[in-house]
């Protein structure tokens, strides 16, 4: 089995005043994979693989390198291979739902507005988001805003995906769609929810136990 | 982790090089999405603006010349004044003012912006994704910045030397304002004007966008990029004004 994400003793800090750690796991390719963790943590988690944040000890190897790269162009560059959705949904409020999905397409996946557009509108109509294209963050739901984001991660179909706490705001089926979804898009999965509820139940393939 | 809420100071030698950098390596299919971010900006930033511009340029305009003429008069040097006055706001206030306009209505508004895209974490959400933000966030402002710079500087100019060409007229001397005026302003000054005015607007859109945009990860930055981000753009507009001035003049 090729190892696509590895934590070996990674000691963090989570506030001002907290240190978090040490932490290793492994999460093998093609597989997904979750951690039953704090929101906190899961966030720090996420940062660590994003390479937004660096560990005080220890080391992050995501698909076989160190996230935080030499330069903010190859950390930007190997960003576009692992997708990341936090938990604060962080789509751009300027912007209607279509046109958060199309960003990361033109401005990191190299596609044309013409391709991009495409294949924006094939996946708002596979995951039924129809009804909200065309308005912005403030205005929709909070379950499609969920949606929006975590599609949003997957769009340009990364090597890995992470994703904080995907389940728990949505219904069950919506989840399990959504996941799916995912799961065709992107090699390899990471969940960092704070409880194991349905579908995460069925859908994953190995919980971690974190280790603090 | 801690460290995100805490603002860092910026570098602004290492935001240019990273500017510049970011407008090499632009993504070619981006450029019809940022052409449409830069055409809504020059609205905000110009069109909406044009009619407080004019109100502007009148306000000024018409006190100076109440207050100067009937004095350069009396003196016996109406012509004099008339062409300080038309240099004055051609080559120097023409494109000062316009720049500061900017600097208070869009400037703050894009300090505030980037710094609240920060805060709710659109910018992260966006840099976890590969996305170039100074890509995405700050060239297409510098560049509706400058157009509308340039523009309203010349809009500015176009409604002061009307004001001035209806007070002349109004004396009966317009005749010999509009000689005066073809003598004292060139092409050059226009394009110099236009040049001016698109280097001020890249230069504001510039730090009010790099105090946006490394504003902490906390909503007390958000007055506080703002604050800075108008200080130093109004630091901009004077100093890069001061330098155009020595090259013209003292070389």
């Amino acid at each position: 089995m090729v190892t696509a994400l590895e934590f070996q003793d990674v000691v963090c800090p989570i506030h001002e005043h907290e240190i978090g750690g040490p932490w290793s796991f492994t999460v093998e390719e093609g597989s997904l994979s979750g951690v039953i963790t704090s929101p906190t943590i899961g966030e720090v988690l996420a940062r660590l693989c994003a390479g937004s944040v660096a560990p005080i000890s220890g080391s992050v190897l995501v698909l076989g390198r160190d996230p935080v790269g030499p330069s903010r162009y190859e950390q930007l560059r190997f960003s576009r291979r692992v997708g990341v959705c936090f938990h604060r949904h962080g789509l751009s409020s300027n912007l209607t739902l279509r046109q958060n999905l199309l960003v990361p397409m033109i401005f990191a996946g190299g596609l044309g507005s013409r391709e991009a557009d495409l294949r924006v509108a094939g996946i708002i109509q596979r995951l039924k988001l129809e009804r909200w294209a065309d308005t912005r963050p403030a205005h929709l739901p909070p379950e499609v805003r969920i949606v929006a984001s975590i599609s949003r991660a997957a769009v340009h179909e990364p090597d890995l995906l992470i994703l904080e706490d995907p389940a728990t705001d949505l219904t069950t089926d919506l989840a399990e769609d959504l996941l799916s979804w995912c799961k065709e898009r992107s090699g390899t999965m990471l969940v960092l929810p704070p409880t194991v509820a349905a579908p995460l139940t069925d859908l994953v393939d190995t919980w971690i136990p974190l280790a603090d | 982790m801690g460290d995100r809420s805490v603002r860092k100071d910026i570098n602004p030698l290492w935001f240019l090089g990273a500017t510049i950098r970011s407008a090499v390596r632009y993504p070619p299919g981006a450029l019809s999405f940022a052409f449409r971010v830069t055409l809504n900006q020059i609205r905000f930033t110009t069109v909406q603006a044009l009619p407080i511009l004019i109100l502007v340029s009148v306000l000024i305009a018409v006190p100076m010349l109440l207050s100067v003429r009937p004095i350069a008069a009396s003196l016996g040097v109406s012509d004099v004044v008339d062409r300080i006055l038309i240099v004055l706001f051609v080559q120097e206030l023409g494109t000062i003012i316009p720049a500061l306009l900017v600097v208070a209505r869009s400037g703050t508004a894009v300090a505030a912006e980037l710094a609240t895209a920060r805060i709710t974490g659109e910018r992260d959400a966006l840099e976890a994704l590969g996305v170039d933000t100074i890509q995405y966030y700050v060239l297409p402002r510098m560049v509706a910045f400058a157009v509308s710079v340039a523009a309203m500087a010349l809009f500015f100019n176009a409604a002061v030397l009307g004001a001035m060409a209806f007070a002349q007229a109004r004396s009966g001397n317009l005749s010999s304002f509009l000689t005066l005026l073809e003598s004292s302003v060139s092409a050059a000054d226009v394009w110099l004007t236009v040049f001016k005015g698109a280097f001020f607007g890249v230069g504001v859109a510039a730090v009010c966008s790099m105090e946006g945009i490394e504003a902490g990860d906390n909503p007390i930055y958000i007055p506080i990029a703002v604050s800075r981000g108008t200080m130093q753009a109004f630091l901009w507009v004077f100093g890069a004004s001061a330098v155009f001035a020595s090259i013209r003049y003292l070389w």
